[in-house]
């Protein structure tokens, strides 16, 4: 792009050491619906263009949306980097050239939004549902990152599903994400709705929850949710900040055996799929719990000098972190998961997830959508009011099997694009209001 | 500018029955120290357009384009999309003309970059000297420029700048662990830093973490309890505003943020004992969360939502005012010029009542005072709540002894604000960042309260 490439001469005749201009250009469709009914119809229309440059140990970032200043860039940086302190953790950014003529030119498949969102919410009613809401968005846009070694560009997109049921006081859910090389039909759409009803009214009636330890078979939303709050703690930048539990248990193990974790942007099925992380280095699978082994954090070319490894890939605007985590599947069925349980919650989603200490995991979390009791294989009534309060070093140690079906989740700000299995849990701690 | 939304409203009035357009530019910065190191500098400059179509349904669009070719094809597109059925009620309210500023003697733009580092670098050496062994203390500030007009005849501009600040302190002491996160905020500029009295509480904060890491916990039971107004601030925020956000009681955030316990009752409603009121108020002066006029053009204004232990106002957008049938109060808020403006908090707070502290104290034999939190969090109809504590204190017989680590208050909406039997004279207030909303939004809020006296409740 002209403008991009005017900026970057400039910036390279202005005395820094190291420059990256990320340009991101795209078009946002989202359908948004409440009560069964559409409440609004949006499109945005957006550029946006993110410079960082170094000199020594003196770093600088900018963002900007408005690419008529840019001419104005190069002087007002010269004269504010040079009041900068120096950070001393800052080792460069990613400095090998990079092959870019892998780089996918498929186009995001065209699909009606609307007529799709009533799709959804049909399914829902069909099977039990009085209300919906939910939405659909479809992102599409290309990313250009120019660096001093490489130069880039690449789509980027994919849709997002989300629909929640109500029947009386009792709601399902379902959240899913579909990626540049997804194949989305009608009857999946279709599927999300229904399924949202049907985890609506498993069973209606209720019973007092208890306080204690039990087993745990956690949803992919679940599991989902307390993964994507932990992505912090695989981060490079929060080991060195003190505030990880992970600091120093590389190679060590700290999970059960039955879990493997890995980090997958390059599966381009799910919206999660990233070619090149944000300093153009590219992206790769990265396994980040290996049977139960912690291999790797997330590192940028920066941060892997502190921890004298390499890159994984995974470097972001603040700090390193996950693009699309995939917990591993195992051998059995949920039903047969759930037809063996003697005792134990089946819990459909969880939110509002928060910790009081960082640095053991400490955390609480607030089941919803469904939260079953499973007495002899069977579910037979459903609690309500009560909070998961554990540890996420607890809950991956008890991590006992996982399911051989696993789903592509991704929900609002609550859990990034993942793909989950069922995951069975020892002994997780529930609380209850009083 | 005027000219062009001028130009792009005159397009969307030939063809919707209601239209607004809203250009927003923002400037911010932020910068960080972590551990006695500094991190980094960010700025942005920001700015967009964002278009409502109301016809059949309503349809947005949001451009940071300058071409005005390419506005109206983005119109026309938005207009063939509200032409489809869907939700389309909207409250017009009254045409009104204004402009408002928040002044300020040291705008964030005349703020040094050095005068910022020394800020950090001060408050990171005051957390090592008190103790802290973990340190992460952040800056920001803003400056944003709001113009809204739409089609029955609206045009206000405002400006306003903001500055937020937070921290995260770490204390350990033989294996185990303490944490602290506090955020501050004023809508105001430099010549205003003082008043968040950031040093004071950074030095209570370091010292209540020595405490506690070296406390004992609770013996689970049925105890009279104090707390501090940093918890009933997030009470006020979390389980009276957050449920009386009409757009959440008819179902709109149904899949993100959830419900409210409200839906579906008989209005007002009794959620607890008479001595409780709970106000929401954008227009006090250097709040966080202050604004003249919200981000559709409606002027804000002081409000009850509970009082006396009833439900009274709700918080409403032009969307919801028209779907109860009352006029909106000024709480449509948007976080950027990207994003749609739905019913927000803005100051939210407990009534003080004519107790002091110690009356309060005074009046418990078996109990405990819990001055802050750390973790907390809320189910999605704002019944079932939790708030864990940082700084807290045993009371027996009218006075306070040893300090508490970590006890847990887990309970219900209406069994916390019922238990309400005395309120304290006192009013405090901390800043937030509030999410709701898909794309979500974060807004800048104030929570705040007095101590306040709960009788008989659970704690673990």
């Amino acid at each position: 792009m002209e403008v991009v490439d005017r900026l970057y001469e400039k910036l390279s005749r202005s005395g820094f050491d190291e420059i990256i201009l990320s340009h991101s250009q795209g078009s946002v469709r989202q359908v948004r619906f409440s009560g069964s009914r559409k409440d609004m119809d949006a499109e945005w229309d957006e550029s946006s263009l993110g410079v960082f440059v170094s000199r020594g140990k003196r770093i600088l970032a900018l963002v900007i949306n408005d690419l008529s200043v840019v001419d104005t860039i190069p002087e007002k940086l010269v004269s504010m980097i040079s009041r900068m302190p120096e950070n001393p953790l800052f080792n460069g950014i990613y400095d090998r050239k990079v092959n870019s003529s892998s780089v996918s030119t498929r186009r995001l498949p065209e699909i009606d939004i609307v007529d799709k969102s009533m799709t959804m919410i049909n399914g829902a009613m069909d099977n039990g549902a009085e209300k919906s809401a939910g939405l659909i968005y479809r992102k599409e846009g290309t990313e250009n990152i120019r660096t001093n070694y490489n130069d880039v560009e690449f789509p980027s997109g994919g849709y997002e599903m989300l629909i929640r049921s109500f029947r009386n006081s009792d709601s399902g859910q379902e959240a899913s994400h579909a990626g540049m090389l997804s194949d989305l039909h009608d009857s999946d759409f279709a599927k999300l709705g229904e399924d949202s009803a049907r985890n609506a009214t498993l069973k209606t009636n209720y019973s007092d929850g208890v306080e204690g330890k039990i087993d745990v078979i956690m949803s992919p939303y679940v599991i989902g949710n307390v993964l994507t709050y932990s992505s912090e703690f695989f981060s490079a930048e929060s080991v060195i900040s003190g505030l990880s539990f992970l600091q120093d248990r590389i190679e060590q193990p700290v999970a059960s055996e039955s879990v493997t974790l890995i980090d997958d942007p390059l599966d381009f099925t799910g919206i999660g799929g990233r070619m090149f992380d944000d300093e153009c280095a590219p992206t790769r699978k990265n396994t980040m719990i290996d049977h139960g082994v912690l291999r790797t954090y997330f590192q940028s070319f920066s941060t892997s000098k502190n921890f004298k490894t390499e890159t994984t890939g995974n470097a972001g605007i603040l700090m390193p972190n996950s693009w699309q985590l995939k917990l591993n599947g195992g051998e059995r069925k949920i039903d047969e998961m759930i037809a063996s349980m003697k005792r134990g919650l089946f819990i459909q989603n969880t939110w509002y997830t928060r910790f009081q200490d960082y640095r053991n995991g400490v955390f609480s979390t607030v089941p919803r959508d469904g939260i079953y009791l499973v007495e002899n294989g069977e579910i037979t009534t459903r609690w309500k009011g009560i909070r998961i309060s554990d540890s996420v070093p607890n809950i991956l140690k008890s991590i006992r099997e996982t399911s051989r079906e696993t789903s592509k989740v991704k929900w609002w700000q609550e859990i990034a694009a993942t793909e989950m299995p069922y995951a069975l849990v020892n002994d997780v701690n529930i609380t209850k209001a009083f | 500018m005027e000219e062009m939304l001028d130009s792009i409203l005159d397009y969307c009035g030939k063809r919707s029955s209601f239209a607004d357009v809203r250009f927003m530019s923002s400037e911010e910065n932020g910068v960080s120290y972590r551990n006695g190191e500094f991190q980094g500098f960010q700025t942005s400059r920001n700015s967009g357009i964002a278009i409502r179509i109301v016809n059949r349904s309503v349809s947005y669009v949001f451009t940071n384009s300058g071409d005005m070719e390419e506005i109206f094809r983005l119109i026309d597109g938005a207009v063939d999309r509200s032409n489809k059925p869907g939700k389309n009620r909207i409250s017009l309210g009254k045409d009104t003309r204004a402009k408002w500023k928040v002044p300020s003697s040291k705008f964030p733009l005349d703020m040094s970059i050095d005068d910022r580092i020394d800020i950090l670098k001060s408050n990171d050496e005051q957390m090592k000297t008190l103790g802290a062994d973990i340190r992460i203390n952040v800056l920001s500030d803003s400056i944003t420029h709001e113009h809204y007009m739409n089609t029955i005849g609206s045009s206000i501009e405002g400006e306003y700048p903001r500055i937020g600040y937070s921290y995260v302190a770490g204390v350990m002491d033989s294996g185990n662990f303490e944490q602290s996160s506090a955020q501050f905020g004023i809508t105001a500029g430099y010549e205003d830093f003082k008043t968040m009295n950031i040093e004071d509480k950074v030095a209570g904060d370091i010292k209540s973490l020595k405490n506690a890491i070296r406390s004992r916990g609770i013996k689970p039971g049925v105890y009279d309890v104090v707390i501090g107004p940093e918890i009933s601030g997030i009470v006020a925020h979390e389980s009276c505003g957050h449920p009386t956000e009409y757009d959440r009681i008819i179902g709109r955030e149904g899949a993100q943020a959830g419900e409210s316990f409200l839906s579906g009752k008989t209005y007002p409603y009794r959620v607890g004992s008479d001595s409780v009121s709970v106000i929401d108020d954008p227009t006090m002066p250097k709040s966080y969360g202050f604004y003249r006029y919200d981000d559709e053009g409606i002027e804000s204004r002081k409000k009850y939502l509970y009082h006396h232990g009833m439900t009274e106002e709700f918080i409403h957008n032009r969307e919801s005012a028209a779907i109860l049938g009352v006029e909106p109060n000024g709480c449509g808020r948007s976080s950027d010029w990207d994003m749609e403006p739905i019913p927000r908090m803005s100051t939210t707070y407990i009534e003080p009542g004519e107790f002091t502290l110690e009356e309060l104290i005074e009046g418990i034999k078996d109990g405990l005072y819990i001055v802050s939190y750390t973790e907390w969090n809320i189910d999605d109809i704002r019944y079932n709540e939790k708030y864990v504590g940082k700084e807290a204190y045993r009371i027996t017989n009218g006075k306070l002894g040893d300090s508490l680590r970590r006890p847990v208050i887990e309970t219900t909406t209406t069994k916390l604000y019922g238990s309400v039997d005395a309120v304290s004279r006192d009013l405090e207030f901390s800043a937030g960042t509030c999410g709701k909303g898909d794309p979500e939004q974060g807004v800048d809020v104030w929570m705040g309260g007095p101590n306040v006296r709960l009788r008989n409740m659970y704690i673990s």
